[in-house]
């Protein structure tokens, strides 16, 4: 068990408030999920569109809401979470925005949200540990803030620890097929941000409900530094843009096709329109 | 035999052993799948849909993956309506043969999901309304305390590379499945249903094929029945058709058979190979079928005269990308 490194910590988030500091506009985050798609395409990275809320998408924030309920079955825990979540203000902005949007929504389409969540919490249940009572079980994203309007925010599951014990695991459910070192990634930028907002995680669980499949990665220098270059690159690439001193660059691939940025993107399209399309091995263009 | 929803559920074993699922066949068919196949072609990404069509032909599996499926097609947004009206009456949404009320949860469930409901003629709010109450005939009367999950998504990632990433991911999404989902014992389907809007599929067993090997696959262990209902507008019957199977050591090897025939196809097809053609009634609803030298002979047989499907489920239509996110 690695513990964490306090010193590391301290220089790599001034290295970060270094960055933070250089934007003085509107609030923004930067999520392991901008970190994750930086490297792929820092263009991507820096203007993706926030597709609003639906129910799948909301699924997740109401059906963890929901698992810390600490109620048995799943439909019951979910409907305690989004009678909380309607009545109980919140001050993560995340958690009010999706807050917000139920408020807004019918009793049908409320029911659908719920449907959703029930979905998501039972395959959640499917492959996760069960918390238990000597846990102590504490919510799941954790921001960090790098300067006056920069936040850098991990979206995790869970987070646990033994009673007495001052070493957390993270728990963090990805919806894609498992990967070791796409899982490795993933552990790491989420460590990454655990220990520099000063927590002492030991252990990731990433887990993929979908295949019943689980990784439990080990945390220790080598993996948060990894987690934190990519967080750094993000970092930089977003606030670089928004100051004008940079264009992040367009690198095409595979995910242009699914990339919202494609219709302004013309290194995207001439990709596409130069590689033949394969659909699941079978080819779908040439 | 089980002619409705209500007398099906009463004959599942709820408490037996299930049958353990030995994956070493498909293990190794997926490994072999993959040999000769360039990377930026992986992984090899098979719903049902895709199975089921490079088994009748490969080169009428091309041929759709060539073909956009128009989602907002009248029929696929009934199709899709009607296989959620028949969730929704699961759970007491609305009173059943109520139309309007019907109309009312299906555009605000439809608002909650982003998903644009194009204008429906009132004729045919009335045939989604009807679809549904098939369906909510045929599940009255259940037993007792049962478990029931919809909509489970369930993915088996296989041939991993050496970063781990997999080289094959079969994937399924069961429309309803009775089972358990206390949080000591995970959801563990003890039958599924498949849901159709339209008529039976002309072969409900690649239906029942492919539901029994995906729950077994993903999750170690089989269920013990399978069963599609079709909601059938133009039979008689008031509570649409039931076709049902028990779960057997057999019935499964030939499940993971078909899966496998699949793989070592689309592998092929993948490495570069050219699609073999195996003509047959089916050519008649093949988008291939007017430049496919061999059609002629499959047109001469006699066939499904329209493609079976009333809505070709979510999971075909699911994103090809890697990481199925």
């Amino acid at each position: 068990m690695t513990a964490r490194d306090a010193a590391w910590s301290a220089t790599t988030l001034a290295a970060m408030k270094l960055l933070g500091d250089q934007w003085h506009g509107e609030w923004i985050q930067v999520s392991d999920t901008d970190a994750d798609q930086v490297d792929r395409c820092p263009a991507q990275s820096v203007d993706s569109t926030w597709p609003g809320w639906s129910s799948p998408l909301a699924a997740r924030q109401v059906g963890l809401a929901a698992l810390r309920t600490g109620i048995v079955d799943p439909r019951a825990a979910v409907r305690e979470a989004l009678g909380e979540l309607v009545r109980i203000g919140d001050a993560d902005r995340e958690r009010q925005r999706v807050q917000d949007w139920i408020a807004s929504l019918s009793r049908a389409a409320r029911l659908d949200v719920a449907d959703e969540a029930v979905r998501w919490l039972v395959a959640w249940r499917s492959i996760n540990p069960v918390p238990q009572e000597s846990w102590v079980v504490e919510g799941g994203s954790v921001r960090l803030s790098v300067g006056p309007n920069v936040s850098v925010r991990a979206a995790i599951d869970l987070l646990v620890k033994q009673t007495g014990s001052g070493e957390y695991v993270a728990v963090v459910s990805v919806s894609g097929s498992p990967g070791a070192d796409d899982d490795r990634e993933t552990a790491a930028r989420l460590a990454a941000v655990l220990w520099l907002a000063g927590r002492s995680v030991s252990k990731v669980m990433v887990t993929h409900p979908t295949s019943r499949t689980t990784s439990e990665i080990l945390v220790n220098l080598e993996l948060v530094a990894l987690g934190a270059d990519q967080l750094m690159s993000a970092l930089r690439a977003r606030i670089d843009t928004l100051n004008g001193r940079d264009i992040a660059p367009e690198l095409p691939g595979k995910h242009c096709r699914w990339c919202d940025r494609l219709p302004r993107c013309e290194t995207g399209q001439q990709f596409l329109a130069d590689h033949p399309e394969f659909r699941g091995g079978l080819p779908v263009t040439g | 035999m089980p002619t409705t929803i209500g007398d099906w559920l009463y004959g599942i074993d709820r408490e037996g052993a299930r049958l353990t699922y030995d994956r070493r066949a498909l293990e190794a068919a997926a490994a072999d799948a993959v040999l000769g196949v360039p990377p930026d072609r992986l992984p090899l990404r098979l719903p049902k849909r895709r199975i089921e069509s490079l088994n009748i032909c490969p080169r009428r599996a091309v041929a759709e993956a060539h073909t956009p499926v128009d989602t907002s097609a009248e029929a696929m947004v009934v199709g899709r309506l009607v296989e959620t009206a028949a969730r929704m009456h699961l759970w007491g949404r609305y009173p059943a043969g109520d139309v309007e009320a019907l109309r009312t949860v299906l555009q605000e469930h439809s608002a909650a999901r982003q998903v644009d409901l194009p204008e429906l003629d009132h004729e045919v709010w009335v045939d989604i309304s009807e679809r549904a109450d098939r369906f909510a005939r045929s599940w009255s009367n259940p037993p007792a305390g049962l478990d029931v999950f919809v909509g489970e998504r369930l993915s088996i990632p296989l041939a991993p590379d050496a970063q781990g990433r997999p080289g094959v991911v079969l994937t399924g999404v069961t429309d309803i499945s009775i089972g358990s989902h206390r949080a000591d014992a995970p959801h563990r389907p003890r039958a599924v249903l498949e849901l159709k809007s339209g008529k039976m599929p002309t072969n409900p067993l690649d239906e029942m094929k492919w539901y029994q090997f995906v729950v077994a696959a993903a999750d170690g262990f089989a269920p013990h029945r399978v069963a599609v209902w079709s909601a059938s507008p133009d039979d008689s019957s008031p509570t649409g058709l039931l076709a049902d199977t028990p779960v057997t050591a057999g019935s499964l090897e030939a499940a993971t058979r078909w899966v496998c025939d699949a793989l070592a196809l689309v592998g092929a097809i993948a490495a570069g190979e050219k699609p073999p053609e195996r003509p047959s009634g089916w050519c008649r609803t093949c988008p291939d079928r007017s430049r496919c030298p061999s059609a002629a002979h499959g047109l001469a047989l006699s066939g499904p005269s329209s493609l079976d499907i009333a809505y070709p489920d979510d999971e075909d239509h699911e994103r090809d990308n890697d990481d199925g996110a």
